[in-house]
């Protein structure tokens, strides 16, 4: 059994770079995976990334057991949208968008990446939200209502939507 | 609590996230313990939700690690900065104190320890005498003198 996350953050904010790095290890790529999808420039995710870390190191976060992987989901989405705002970075989404799909990051399933990502794409906003939320940032119902400010029943609906329509897009894709 | 194929289907995605309460996690796994087409749906949909997890995680460069490292070696440096003193907490009978000790010293340079402005205007023959010079025995002398 490895050491909780709570514990992991206190060291680090005492200075312990190695505990660090096992929180690091713990969250980073599912993190940027999603921050990734939300703003589509791999420059501007990994500086959002860099802050949504850094909040750990600051009193902000106050450790809680089973939380760390909500805090740092909710302060990975509200970056990545208010940087969605920015108009310019909107429009640089646009063009980086082409690169990210194709600067041959994703060799070893390039194909299914490919598929998923249009399969990402054709879902509503909210829906793809939740399906990431869910898939890789593990957060409960009840969290990811709270940040898309919706009742729990909808977050449901909306996950099951998305998974179902993304899994016929495979289907789809395979056959 | 018993589920019809149909039911069970309904629970799959909440039961793979643990999202179902006790009593429908319980009917699900007792249904899917029994039911092969349902058991096969449900690897299926467990694998599929892995796959799409492992598909939407991606690699950040290496300069995010390297820069959080130094970040958490520069945090926990011990450091005292002017705002970190702005911040100290004073007892309050401090401030009073330092309060109180100036009054006292502008009463005490004010009002005591000066004497009255006109008693320390010395004469012109008084100044002369505090100092053994009497300028008027040079004159007495001069006048021999000549
Ligand atoms: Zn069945």
């Amino acid at each position: 059994m490895g050491r909780t996350d709570e514990d992991l953050v206190r060291a680090t904010r005492a200075g312990d770079v190695t505990a660090f790095e096992v929180l690091y290890e713990r969250y980073n790529r599912r993190l940027f995976g999603y921050l990734l999808r939300l703003v589509h420039d791999r420059a501007l995710a990994e500086d959002l990334l860099q802050e949504v870390f850094m909040t750990v190191l600051s009193s902000r976060y106050q450790p809680q057991p089973g939380r760390l992987g909500g805090f740092l989901f909710k302060s990975a989405r509200n970056r990545g949208l208010t940087a969605l705002r920015d108009a310019e970075r909107r429009r640089a989404k646009l063009e980086d968008r082409a690169e990210t799909e194709a600067d041959g990051s994703f060799e070893a399933n390039a194909a299914e990446r490919s598929a998923l990502n249009v399969a990402l794409e054709e879902l509503e906003d909210h829906d793809r939200d939740a399906l990431i939320l869910k898939a890789i940032g593990g957060l409960t119902y009840r969290e990811i209502a709270e940040v898309q400010s919706v009742p729990e029943g909808t977050v449901k609906s909306r996950l099951h939507g998305a998974i179902r329509a993304v899994r016929l897009r495979f289907q789809g894709s395979e056959s | 609590m018993t589920l019809t194929c149909d039911q069970c289907r309904e629970h799959l995605i909440d039961y793979h996230y643990r999202e179902t309460n006790g009593t429908t996690s319980r009917a699900v796994a007792s249904h899917l313990s029994s039911c092969t087409s349902c058991a096969v749906e449900y690897c299926r949909l467990d694998a599929d939700l892995g796959g799409i997890a492992a598909l939407l995680e991606d690699e950040p460069g290496p300069r995010v690690l390297a820069n959080l490292e130094r970040e958490v070696r520069h945090a926990a440096r011990p450091k005292r900065r002017l705002f970190d003193l702005l911040q100290l907490r004073v007892p309050i009978y401090q401030p009073m104190a330092v309060l109180l000790a100036t009054g006292a010293m502008w009463f005490f340079f004010t009002h005591l320890a000066l004497p009255d402005e006109t008693d320390s205007t010395p004469s012109p023959s008084s100044a002369a005498e505090i100092r053994d010079y009497d300028a008027r025995t040079l004159i007495s002398i001069q006048a021999n003198v000549l």
